[in-house]
Protein backbone atom coordinates (compact mmCIF):
# COMPACT_ATOMS: atom_id res chain seq x y z
CA UNK A 1 0.00 0.00 0.00
CA UNK A 2 1.17 3.31 -0.92
CA UNK A 3 2.51 5.64 1.89
CA UNK A 4 -0.73 6.94 3.46
CA UNK A 5 -1.05 10.58 2.73
CA UNK A 6 0.12 10.06 -0.90
CA UNK A 7 -2.75 11.83 -3.13
CA UNK A 8 -3.78 9.49 -5.64
CA UNK A 9 -5.96 9.66 -8.68
CA UNK A 10 -8.18 6.63 -10.13
CA UNK A 11 -11.12 6.72 -12.66
CA UNK A 12 -14.18 5.44 -10.37
CA UNK A 13 -17.87 5.13 -10.64
CA UNK A 14 -19.61 5.58 -7.09
CA UNK A 15 -21.82 2.63 -6.12
CA UNK A 16 -23.76 3.91 -3.60
CA UNK A 17 -23.68 6.86 -1.19
CA UNK A 18 -25.39 8.05 2.26
CA UNK A 19 -25.75 11.12 3.70
CA UNK A 20 -23.10 12.01 6.98
CA UNK A 21 -23.79 15.36 9.17
CA UNK A 22 -24.92 18.13 7.43
CA UNK A 23 -23.38 18.90 4.26
CA UNK A 24 -21.15 15.39 4.01
CA UNK A 25 -21.18 11.87 2.20
CA UNK A 26 -19.79 8.56 2.76
CA UNK A 27 -19.41 6.83 -0.39
CA UNK A 28 -19.14 3.40 -1.80
CA UNK A 29 -16.86 3.55 -5.11
CA UNK A 30 -15.71 1.04 -7.25
CA UNK A 31 -12.25 2.31 -8.46
CA UNK A 32 -10.14 1.21 -11.35
CA UNK A 33 -6.83 1.63 -8.99
CA UNK A 34 -8.13 0.47 -5.79
CA UNK A 35 -10.87 -1.52 -6.37
CA UNK A 36 -14.04 -0.93 -4.02
CA UNK A 37 -13.17 1.49 -1.19
CA UNK A 38 -15.14 3.60 0.75
CA UNK A 39 -14.82 7.70 0.69
CA UNK A 40 -15.05 10.49 3.19
CA UNK A 41 -16.51 13.27 0.95
CA UNK A 42 -16.37 16.34 3.25
CA UNK A 43 -19.08 19.40 2.48
CA UNK A 44 -19.61 18.10 -0.61
CA UNK A 45 -23.67 19.01 -0.44
CA UNK A 46 -22.37 22.53 -0.22
CA UNK A 47 -19.52 22.43 -2.97
CA UNK A 48 -19.47 25.09 -5.20
CA UNK A 49 -17.83 22.99 -7.67
CA UNK A 50 -21.05 20.72 -8.48
CA UNK A 51 -19.26 18.00 -6.60
CA UNK A 52 -22.55 16.27 -5.15
CA UNK A 53 -24.04 16.69 -8.53
CA UNK A 54 -21.04 14.84 -10.32
CA UNK A 55 -21.11 12.21 -7.07
CA UNK A 56 -24.31 10.27 -8.29
CA UNK A 57 -24.15 6.45 -9.54
CA UNK A 58 -22.97 5.49 -13.09
CA UNK A 59 -21.21 8.23 -14.10
CA UNK A 60 -17.12 8.13 -15.00
CA UNK A 61 -15.21 10.02 -12.77
CA UNK A 62 -11.62 10.90 -12.66
CA UNK A 63 -11.01 11.10 -8.36
CA UNK A 64 -8.16 12.30 -6.09
CA UNK A 65 -8.38 10.57 -2.48
CA UNK A 66 -6.18 10.17 0.06
CA UNK A 67 -6.04 5.91 0.93
CA UNK A 68 -6.42 4.74 4.23
CA UNK A 69 -7.02 1.23 5.48
CA UNK A 70 -10.78 1.89 6.22
CA UNK A 71 -12.62 5.61 5.13
CA UNK A 72 -10.81 6.79 2.68
CA UNK A 73 -10.63 10.61 1.87
CA UNK A 74 -12.01 12.73 -1.42
CA UNK A 75 -10.00 15.25 -2.22
CA UNK A 76 -11.96 16.02 -5.59
CA UNK A 77 -13.82 14.51 -8.55
CA UNK A 78 -14.67 15.36 -11.98
CA UNK A 79 -17.27 13.91 -14.42
CA UNK A 80 -14.93 12.40 -17.18
CA UNK A 81 -17.55 11.09 -19.60
CA UNK A 82 -18.13 13.60 -21.73
CA UNK A 83 -21.59 11.92 -23.63
CA UNK A 84 -22.87 11.32 -19.60
CA UNK A 85 -25.58 9.82 -20.79
CA UNK A 86 -28.34 8.97 -18.78
CA UNK A 87 -30.58 5.56 -18.77
CA UNK A 88 -34.14 6.37 -20.99
CA UNK A 89 -35.34 3.09 -19.39
CA UNK A 90 -36.41 2.48 -15.81
CA UNK A 91 -35.97 -0.98 -15.88
CA UNK A 92 -32.88 -1.14 -16.75
CA UNK A 93 -31.68 1.62 -14.48
CA UNK A 94 -33.01 -0.56 -11.75
CA UNK A 95 -31.38 -2.87 -13.18
CA UNK A 96 -27.79 -1.32 -13.24
CA UNK A 97 -28.77 -0.52 -9.44
CA UNK A 98 -28.85 -4.16 -8.85
CA UNK A 99 -25.39 -4.87 -10.34
CA UNK A 100 -23.99 -2.18 -7.69
CA UNK A 101 -25.56 -3.87 -5.15
CA UNK A 102 -24.19 -7.31 -6.35
CA UNK A 103 -20.15 -5.22 -6.21
CA UNK A 104 -20.77 -3.91 -2.59
CA UNK A 105 -22.61 -7.64 -1.17
CA UNK A 106 -19.89 -9.64 -2.85
CA UNK A 107 -16.32 -7.74 -4.21
CA UNK A 108 -14.39 -7.43 -0.58
CA UNK A 109 -12.87 -4.08 -0.27
CA UNK A 110 -9.19 -2.86 -1.00
CA UNK A 111 -8.97 -6.02 -3.43
CA UNK A 112 -7.51 -4.36 -6.72
CA UNK A 113 -9.47 -6.01 -9.41
CA UNK A 114 -8.46 -3.68 -12.46
CA UNK A 115 -11.00 -6.32 -14.79
CA UNK A 116 -14.18 -5.98 -12.42
CA UNK A 117 -13.73 -2.14 -13.03
CA UNK A 118 -13.93 -2.68 -16.96
CA UNK A 119 -16.40 -5.30 -16.55
CA UNK A 120 -18.65 -2.90 -14.46
CA UNK A 121 -17.63 0.06 -17.26
CA UNK A 122 -18.68 -1.98 -20.41
CA UNK A 123 -21.73 -3.38 -18.98
CA UNK A 124 -22.91 0.26 -17.40
CA UNK A 125 -22.12 1.37 -20.90
CA UNK A 126 -24.10 -0.88 -23.03
CA UNK A 127 -26.97 -0.62 -20.55
CA UNK A 128 -27.09 2.56 -21.24
CA UNK A 129 -27.10 2.37 -24.84
CA UNK A 130 -29.33 -0.71 -24.51
CA UNK A 131 -32.25 1.83 -22.92
CA UNK A 132 -32.60 3.97 -25.91
CA UNK A 133 -34.55 1.58 -27.42
CA UNK A 134 -37.82 -0.34 -27.40
CA UNK A 135 -37.58 -3.70 -25.43
CA UNK A 136 -34.79 -2.32 -23.58
CA UNK A 137 -34.63 -4.73 -20.39
CA UNK A 138 -34.97 -7.83 -22.98
CA UNK A 139 -31.93 -6.42 -25.10
CA UNK A 140 -30.14 -6.06 -21.73
CA UNK A 141 -30.47 -9.37 -20.08
CA UNK A 142 -27.48 -11.24 -21.93
CA UNK A 143 -25.33 -8.17 -20.82
CA UNK A 144 -26.87 -8.66 -17.19
CA UNK A 145 -26.23 -12.35 -16.97
CA UNK A 146 -22.51 -12.16 -18.57
CA UNK A 147 -21.82 -9.68 -15.65
CA UNK A 148 -23.37 -11.68 -13.15
CA UNK A 149 -20.94 -14.91 -14.24
CA UNK A 150 -17.64 -12.86 -15.13
CA UNK A 151 -18.30 -11.73 -11.28
CA UNK A 152 -18.79 -15.13 -10.17
CA UNK A 153 -14.99 -15.72 -11.82
CA UNK A 154 -13.37 -12.97 -10.43
CA UNK A 155 -14.34 -13.59 -6.95
CA UNK A 156 -13.14 -17.13 -7.27
CA UNK A 157 -16.23 -19.22 -8.46
CA UNK A 158 -15.76 -20.61 -12.07
CA UNK A 159 -18.64 -21.86 -13.57
CA UNK A 160 -17.78 -24.05 -16.53
CA UNK A 161 -20.02 -23.62 -19.32
CA UNK A 162 -18.24 -25.92 -22.02
CA UNK A 163 -17.76 -29.60 -20.02
CA UNK A 164 -20.40 -31.87 -18.48
CA UNK A 165 -18.87 -31.92 -15.12
CA UNK A 166 -18.60 -36.01 -14.74
CA UNK A 167 -17.89 -37.04 -18.04
CA UNK A 168 -15.35 -34.05 -18.69
CA UNK A 169 -17.71 -34.13 -22.50
CA UNK A 170 -18.40 -31.09 -24.27
CA UNK A 171 -22.35 -29.94 -23.35
CA UNK A 172 -24.14 -30.32 -25.47
CA UNK A 173 -27.17 -28.45 -26.91
CA UNK A 174 -30.07 -31.00 -27.14
CA UNK A 175 -29.47 -31.99 -23.82
CA UNK A 176 -30.65 -30.48 -20.32
CA UNK A 177 -28.63 -29.87 -17.65
CA UNK A 178 -28.79 -29.14 -13.55
CA UNK A 179 -25.82 -27.56 -11.68
CA UNK A 180 -24.50 -29.05 -8.37
CA UNK A 181 -23.23 -27.36 -6.04
CA UNK A 182 -19.31 -27.89 -5.90
CA UNK A 183 -19.43 -30.25 -9.31
CA UNK A 184 -20.72 -28.18 -12.22
CA UNK A 185 -23.06 -29.48 -14.96
CA UNK A 186 -24.59 -32.61 -15.20
CA UNK A 187 -27.02 -33.56 -17.45
CA UNK A 188 -29.87 -35.13 -16.86
CA UNK A 189 -29.28 -38.07 -18.66
CA UNK A 190 -26.18 -38.73 -16.23
CA UNK A 191 -28.32 -37.96 -13.27
CA UNK A 192 -30.67 -40.44 -13.94
CA UNK A 193 -28.28 -42.62 -14.53
CA UNK A 194 -28.19 -45.87 -11.83
CA UNK A 195 -24.52 -45.44 -11.48
CA UNK A 196 -24.54 -41.58 -10.67
CA UNK A 197 -24.46 -41.29 -6.29
CA UNK A 198 -27.15 -38.62 -5.62
CA UNK A 199 -26.17 -38.28 -2.19
CA UNK A 200 -24.69 -35.59 -0.93
CA UNK A 201 -25.25 -33.36 -3.89
CA UNK A 202 -27.06 -30.37 -3.72
CA UNK A 203 -28.90 -29.61 -7.46
CA UNK A 204 -28.69 -25.39 -7.82
CA UNK A 205 -31.19 -25.12 -10.83
CA UNK A 206 -34.16 -26.79 -12.36
CA UNK A 207 -33.40 -27.78 -16.09
CA UNK A 208 -30.85 -25.62 -18.37
CA UNK A 209 -30.94 -26.47 -22.23
CA UNK A 210 -27.24 -27.15 -23.27
CA UNK A 211 -28.41 -24.95 -26.44
CA UNK A 212 -28.32 -21.91 -23.80
CA UNK A 213 -25.42 -22.90 -21.90
CA UNK A 214 -23.34 -22.89 -25.16
CA UNK A 215 -25.16 -19.71 -27.05
CA UNK A 216 -24.29 -18.13 -23.51
CA UNK A 217 -20.87 -18.54 -23.71
CA UNK A 218 -20.85 -17.19 -26.86
CA UNK A 219 -22.22 -14.48 -26.21
CA UNK A 220 -25.04 -14.94 -28.32
CA UNK A 221 -27.08 -11.19 -28.25
CA UNK A 222 -29.38 -11.76 -30.89
CA UNK A 223 -29.78 -15.54 -29.49
CA UNK A 224 -30.82 -14.59 -26.11
CA UNK A 225 -33.30 -11.41 -26.96
CA UNK A 226 -35.29 -14.05 -29.19
CA UNK A 227 -35.20 -16.71 -26.80
CA UNK A 228 -37.39 -15.74 -23.83
CA UNK A 229 -36.82 -19.78 -22.33
CA UNK A 230 -33.33 -19.31 -22.25
CA UNK A 231 -33.31 -16.04 -20.58
CA UNK A 232 -35.60 -17.52 -17.91
CA UNK A 233 -33.46 -20.62 -17.89
CA UNK A 234 -29.79 -18.75 -17.47
CA UNK A 235 -31.62 -16.23 -14.97
CA UNK A 236 -32.74 -18.97 -12.44
CA UNK A 237 -29.82 -20.68 -13.04
CA UNK A 238 -27.26 -17.33 -11.89
CA UNK A 239 -29.89 -16.42 -9.34
CA UNK A 240 -29.35 -19.98 -7.60
CA UNK A 241 -25.34 -19.78 -8.19
CA UNK A 242 -25.64 -16.47 -6.86
CA UNK A 243 -27.18 -16.99 -3.66
CA UNK A 244 -24.66 -19.34 -2.44
CA UNK A 245 -22.27 -16.44 -1.72
CA UNK A 246 -24.94 -13.52 -1.53
CA UNK A 247 -26.57 -16.10 1.96
CA UNK A 248 -29.78 -15.92 3.16
CA UNK A 249 -29.89 -11.52 3.29
CA UNK A 250 -32.48 -10.59 -0.04
CA UNK A 251 -31.64 -8.31 -2.27
CA UNK A 252 -32.72 -5.09 -1.72
CA UNK A 253 -32.99 -4.18 -5.42
CA UNK A 254 -33.93 -7.29 -6.61
CA UNK A 255 -37.72 -6.79 -4.22
CA UNK A 256 -37.72 -2.97 -5.16
CA UNK A 257 -37.80 -4.40 -9.05
CA UNK A 258 -40.44 -6.50 -8.10
CA UNK A 259 -42.61 -3.95 -6.46
CA UNK A 260 -41.91 -1.39 -9.02
CA UNK A 261 -42.40 -3.39 -11.88
CA UNK A 262 -44.32 -7.22 -11.50
CA UNK A 263 -46.57 -7.14 -8.08
CA UNK A 264 -49.92 -5.44 -7.67
CA UNK A 265 -49.92 -1.95 -9.14
CA UNK A 266 -52.41 0.78 -8.60
CA UNK A 267 -53.55 1.63 -12.13
CA UNK A 268 -54.95 5.32 -13.46
CA UNK A 269 -58.41 5.32 -14.40
CA UNK A 270 -58.91 6.75 -18.22
CA UNK A 271 -62.05 8.23 -17.48
CA UNK A 272 -60.65 10.66 -15.23
CA UNK B 1 -16.46 13.60 33.13
CA UNK B 2 -20.33 14.78 33.11
CA UNK B 3 -22.91 14.17 35.74
CA UNK B 4 -24.23 11.14 33.92
CA UNK B 5 -27.52 13.40 33.62
CA UNK B 6 -25.76 15.82 31.59
CA UNK B 7 -23.92 13.41 29.90
CA UNK B 8 -27.78 11.40 28.49
CA UNK B 9 -28.05 15.17 27.35
CA UNK B 10 -24.94 15.61 25.51
CA UNK B 11 -25.42 12.40 23.49
CA UNK B 12 -28.77 13.02 22.86
CA UNK B 13 -28.35 16.38 21.06
CA UNK B 14 -25.95 14.60 19.32
CA UNK B 15 -29.04 13.20 16.78
CA UNK B 16 -29.38 16.38 15.61
CA UNK B 17 -27.83 16.16 12.08
CA UNK B 18 -24.45 18.55 12.00
CA UNK B 19 -24.04 18.28 16.17
CA UNK B 20 -20.91 16.58 17.30
CA UNK B 21 -19.65 16.32 20.90
CA UNK B 22 -18.51 19.70 20.98
CA UNK B 23 -21.71 21.55 19.72
CA UNK B 24 -23.59 19.15 22.05
CA UNK B 25 -21.45 19.88 25.00
CA UNK B 26 -21.97 23.56 24.78
CA UNK B 27 -25.76 23.60 23.87
CA UNK B 28 -25.69 21.39 26.98
CA UNK B 29 -24.25 23.54 28.91
CA UNK B 30 -25.59 26.55 27.73
CA UNK B 31 -29.37 25.00 28.53
CA UNK B 32 -28.74 24.30 32.14
CA UNK B 33 -26.57 27.32 33.22
CA UNK B 34 -27.99 30.01 31.29
CA UNK B 35 -31.47 29.45 29.90
CA UNK B 36 -33.14 26.93 31.86
CA UNK B 37 -36.88 28.19 30.82
CA UNK B 38 -35.58 27.75 27.16
CA UNK B 39 -34.33 24.12 27.84
CA UNK B 40 -37.80 23.50 29.12
CA UNK B 41 -39.69 25.40 26.29
CA UNK B 42 -37.73 23.13 23.80
CA UNK B 43 -38.34 19.69 25.77
CA UNK B 44 -42.32 20.57 25.89
CA UNK B 45 -42.23 21.73 22.22
CA UNK B 46 -40.48 18.58 21.21
CA UNK B 47 -42.79 16.35 23.14
CA UNK B 48 -45.89 18.17 21.63
CA UNK B 49 -44.54 17.72 18.29
CA UNK B 50 -43.52 14.00 18.31
CA UNK B 51 -47.22 13.70 19.91
CA UNK B 52 -48.91 15.37 17.72
CA UNK B 53 -47.41 15.73 13.98
CA UNK B 54 -48.15 13.10 11.54
CA UNK B 55 -48.23 13.34 7.91
CA UNK B 56 -51.43 15.07 6.56
CA UNK B 57 -53.95 12.37 4.53
CA UNK B 58 -53.97 14.57 1.49
CA UNK B 59 -50.53 15.71 0.73
CA UNK B 60 -48.32 13.74 3.39
CA UNK B 61 -46.65 16.87 4.57
CA UNK B 62 -45.78 16.82 8.39
CA UNK B 63 -49.28 18.78 10.25
CA UNK B 64 -50.72 18.25 13.39
CA UNK B 65 -54.24 18.16 11.59
CA UNK B 66 -55.34 15.76 9.87
CA UNK B 67 -55.63 18.02 6.97
CA UNK B 68 -52.86 20.38 6.11
CA UNK B 69 -53.59 23.99 6.08
CA UNK B 70 -52.47 23.57 1.93
CA UNK B 71 -54.52 20.93 1.40
CA UNK B 72 -57.43 22.74 3.65
CA UNK B 73 -57.16 25.67 1.30
CA UNK B 74 -60.21 25.63 -0.47
CA UNK B 75 -59.17 29.22 -2.54
CA UNK B 76 -56.26 27.03 -4.44
CA UNK B 77 -56.40 26.00 -7.67
CA UNK B 78 -57.44 22.30 -7.94
CA UNK B 79 -56.60 21.40 -11.06
CA UNK B 80 -52.79 21.54 -10.63
CA UNK B 81 -50.84 19.00 -8.47
CA UNK B 82 -47.39 19.51 -8.23
CA UNK B 83 -45.11 16.57 -6.72
CA UNK B 84 -41.98 17.22 -4.91
CA UNK B 85 -39.28 15.33 -2.85
CA UNK B 86 -39.42 16.91 1.03
CA UNK B 87 -41.49 19.80 2.52
CA UNK B 88 -38.41 21.95 2.16
CA UNK B 89 -39.25 21.74 -1.62
CA UNK B 90 -43.22 22.97 -0.52
CA UNK B 91 -41.91 25.81 1.87
CA UNK B 92 -39.57 27.05 -0.79
CA UNK B 93 -42.17 26.66 -3.88
CA UNK B 94 -44.50 28.77 -1.48
CA UNK B 95 -42.12 31.34 -0.76
CA UNK B 96 -41.77 31.84 -4.38
CA UNK B 97 -45.82 32.09 -4.48
CA UNK B 98 -45.40 31.06 -8.00
CA UNK B 99 -47.75 27.95 -7.50
CA UNK B 100 -50.98 28.18 -6.66
CA UNK B 101 -52.56 24.57 -6.97
CA UNK B 102 -51.97 21.70 -4.57
CA UNK B 103 -48.70 19.64 -3.28
CA UNK B 104 -48.01 15.68 -3.16
CA UNK B 105 -44.97 15.06 -1.09
CA UNK B 106 -42.81 12.02 -1.52
CA UNK B 107 -40.84 12.93 1.39
CA UNK B 108 -37.67 10.72 -0.43
CA UNK B 109 -36.93 9.40 -3.95
CA UNK B 110 -36.97 5.38 -4.24
CA UNK B 111 -33.48 4.19 -3.56
CA UNK B 112 -32.82 0.62 -4.40
CA UNK B 113 -29.73 -0.09 -2.02
CA UNK B 114 -31.89 1.39 1.24
CA UNK B 115 -34.89 -0.40 0.24
CA UNK B 116 -37.05 2.82 -0.19
CA UNK B 117 -40.06 1.90 -2.40
CA UNK B 118 -43.07 2.82 -3.69
CA UNK B 119 -44.96 2.12 -0.52
CA UNK B 120 -42.45 4.23 1.73
CA UNK B 121 -43.10 7.32 -0.73
CA UNK B 122 -46.84 6.80 -0.59
CA UNK B 123 -47.41 6.17 -4.29
CA UNK B 124 -50.19 4.05 -3.91
CA UNK B 125 -51.81 7.08 -2.32
CA UNK B 126 -50.92 9.52 -5.20
CA UNK B 127 -52.07 7.75 -7.28
CA UNK B 128 -55.38 7.07 -5.42
CA UNK B 129 -55.89 11.12 -4.94
CA UNK B 130 -55.09 11.19 -9.10
CA UNK B 131 -57.87 8.97 -9.56
CA UNK B 132 -60.23 10.07 -6.78
CA UNK B 133 -59.90 14.13 -8.00
CA UNK B 134 -60.14 16.13 -11.07
CA UNK B 135 -56.30 17.27 -11.65
CA UNK B 136 -56.10 18.97 -15.37
CA UNK B 137 -52.22 18.89 -15.00
CA UNK B 138 -49.44 17.02 -12.91
CA UNK B 139 -46.15 19.00 -12.18
CA UNK B 140 -43.28 16.51 -11.09
CA UNK B 141 -40.77 18.64 -9.15
CA UNK B 142 -38.71 15.72 -8.11
CA UNK B 143 -34.75 16.13 -7.54
CA UNK B 144 -32.35 15.78 -10.39
CA UNK B 145 -30.45 13.50 -9.05
CA UNK B 146 -30.01 9.58 -10.46
CA UNK B 147 -32.36 8.47 -8.00
CA UNK B 148 -34.84 11.73 -8.41
CA UNK B 149 -35.36 11.23 -12.36
CA UNK B 150 -35.83 7.65 -11.39
CA UNK B 151 -38.54 8.34 -9.21
CA UNK B 152 -40.24 10.77 -11.50
CA UNK B 153 -39.64 8.63 -14.88
CA UNK B 154 -41.68 6.21 -12.31
CA UNK B 155 -44.33 8.21 -11.88
CA UNK B 156 -44.43 8.92 -15.29
CA UNK B 157 -44.55 5.83 -16.68
CA UNK B 158 -47.61 4.78 -13.93
CA UNK B 159 -49.71 7.96 -15.07
CA UNK B 160 -49.98 7.58 -18.56
CA UNK B 161 -53.46 6.53 -18.70
CA UNK B 162 -53.97 9.90 -16.88
CA UNK B 163 -55.98 11.97 -19.23
CA UNK B 164 -54.68 15.42 -18.29
CA UNK B 165 -50.68 17.03 -19.18
CA UNK B 166 -48.04 15.65 -17.04
CA UNK B 167 -45.26 17.87 -17.22
CA UNK B 168 -41.46 17.77 -15.69
CA UNK B 169 -40.00 21.22 -14.31
CA UNK B 170 -37.62 22.65 -16.22
CA UNK B 171 -33.75 22.37 -15.59
CA UNK B 172 -30.94 24.65 -16.65
CA UNK B 173 -28.76 27.68 -16.35
CA UNK B 174 -29.47 29.61 -13.23
CA UNK B 175 -30.64 33.57 -13.34
CA UNK B 176 -27.55 35.65 -12.82
CA UNK B 177 -25.23 32.73 -13.93
CA UNK B 178 -22.68 32.77 -16.86
CA UNK B 179 -22.86 29.86 -19.37
CA UNK B 180 -19.30 29.75 -18.86
CA UNK B 181 -19.50 28.37 -15.02
CA UNK B 182 -22.47 26.11 -16.01
CA UNK B 183 -21.54 22.15 -16.15
CA UNK B 184 -22.02 20.39 -19.30
CA UNK B 185 -25.21 18.25 -18.16
CA UNK B 186 -26.97 21.29 -16.90
CA UNK B 187 -26.03 23.05 -20.11
CA UNK B 188 -27.22 20.14 -22.46
CA UNK B 189 -30.81 19.75 -20.19
CA UNK B 190 -30.85 23.81 -20.96
CA UNK B 191 -30.38 23.10 -24.54
CA UNK B 192 -33.06 20.54 -24.81
CA UNK B 193 -35.40 22.25 -23.07
CA UNK B 194 -35.18 24.86 -24.85
CA UNK B 195 -38.31 27.71 -25.97
CA UNK B 196 -39.01 29.51 -29.09
CA UNK B 197 -39.70 32.53 -28.55
CA UNK B 198 -41.12 33.36 -31.54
Amino acid sequence: MPSRQEQLTSQAYVLYSKPYQENSLILDVLSRENGRIQLLAKGVKKSKKGLSFALQPFRTLQIKYLLKSNLSILVDAEIIENNDKPFKDNKVLYSAYYLNELLIRLLPSHEEVASIFSLYQQTIQSLKEFSLYEHAIVKSELCLRLFELKLLNQIGYEVDLQTSALTAKQIESDLNYVYIENIGFVSTLELEHPSFNQQNTIVLSGKTRGECLIKLGQEEQDFFQDNLICRQQIKQLLRNILHLHLGEKPLKTRELYQQLFVKNKITIHKSN
Amino acid sequence: MHSPLIQDLINHLKYLPGVGNKSATRMAYYLLEQNKAAALKIANSLQQAVEKIHHCESCRILTENKICQICADLSRDEKTLCIVGSPADVFAIEQSGIFKGYYFVLMGSLSPLDGIGPNELGLPKLFEKVNKENFQEIILATSTTVEGEGTANYIINELHDFSGTVTRIAFGVPLGGDLEYVDGSTLGHAFSGRKPIS
